[in-house]
């Protein structure tokens, strides 16, 4: 037992870049919000099968990738929650306002899933602290007192902190509350 | 007597009493050892061994720690007991300090200012915010 931990002990000594490579590697697999410090990092990542989904990625995501400030990936992830579209790595380069050579780094671990609007999964989203009585009344479970009601109590109160909130505002039963879950974005 | 922790001194002290008063093994029935007690009694009417144990023992008592010590004579006792003992291995919580508190409770509120104005990320304030509650205890 000794001689084998003696063993490990040398091996260990041997080679600390491999250990430190080991933990980085049980790190990636294990904290889906470890933050990638290098482009090496961004290759290790690469192969152990970690992947950004930019049409469906959060902050968190987006601040993943190396040398991303927390005001673009909420540009970012703003965006992709009121429904545009990344088709490529040049478009995100264009929100951005950087060079595209600067994000080619990041090409293989950022993917570029296409999302069909019509489909029955995709929900669109609307912020009921900026939407209109109009765009409010394109949620299926909205009717116009319930419209009205949302942008009146906004105007009045001021807006609204989360989905918690607005049911404690207007007094909404459960049932509607849970119809109107998947719709609202705040 | 049954009821009280045991006290590692006055057993030392009986101990070496043994050694000085001619009847030795005072400190084994103190200790509730008494069949032990007996025999030292009867050999120290005869042999000079049970002094010389004693002496021993004086010593062994006070260089052993209080934890043996306790957990060899005082393990039948209560906690409560234990904790009435002046050796009781009974370590206080860490003393909460108010103006600390204050701080860390400013520092959470700015960082939950900093999430408000989209300065950091949810993920980041809730590990800042469960750091700073960390170092409270």
């Amino acid at each position: 037992m000794a001689f084998l931990d003696w063993l490990t002990s040398v091996a260990r000594t041997r080679s600390p870049l491999a250990a430190s490579s080991t933990t980085l590697r049980s790190r990636l697999i294990n904290d889906p919000y470890y933050r990638l410090q290098s482009l090496e990092e961004v290759q290790l990542a690469v192969s152990l099968g970690i992947k950004i989904d930019a049409n469906q990625a959060t902050v968190d995501d987006w601040l993943r990738l190396p040398g991303i400030s927390i005001h673009q990936a909420r540009s970012l992830a703003e965006l992709t929650q009121s429904g545009v579209q990344f088709c490529s790595l040049e478009d995100v380069a264009a929100v951005l306002g950087v060079s595209v050579s600067r994000l080619q780094p990041f090409a293989p671990i950022l993917r570029f899933c296409y999302y069909d609007a019509a489909s029955l999964v995709t929900v669109e989203q609307v912020n009921p602290n900026t939407a209109s009585v109009e765009a409010l009344l394109k949620v299926p479970p909205i009717d116009l007192f319930l419209a009205r009601a949302i942008v009146q109590n906004r105007l009045v109160v001021g807006p609204y902190r989360s989905l918690a909130d607005l049911q404690r505002r207007l007094a909404l039963p459960s049932a509607v509350t849970t119809d109107l879950m998947h719709y609202l974005r705040f | 007597m049954l009821t009280k922790p045991k006290n590692r001194q006055i057993a030392a002290a009986l101990a070496f009493a043994g050694v000085i008063v001619p009847i030795a093994g005072l400190h084994k029935f103190y200790l509730g050892q008494y069949r032990w007690g007996v025999l030292y009694l009867l050999l120290s009417l005869a042999t000079p061994i049970p002094k010389i144990a004693s002496a021993i023992e004086g010593v062994w008592y006070l260089t052993q720690d209080g934890e043996q010590f306790d957990r060899k004579f005082n393990h039948s006792l209560g906690s409560s007991d234990v904790e009435a003992s002046p050796r009781a291995n009974y370590s206080p919580g860490p003393t909460v300090d108010p103006a600390r508190i204050s701080a860390i409770a400013t520092a959470v509120r700015q960082l939950d200012q900093l999430r408000q104005d989209g300065l950091i990320s949810e993920y980041e304030f809730e590990q800042k915010r469960r750091q700073l509650l960390d170092s409270v205890t």
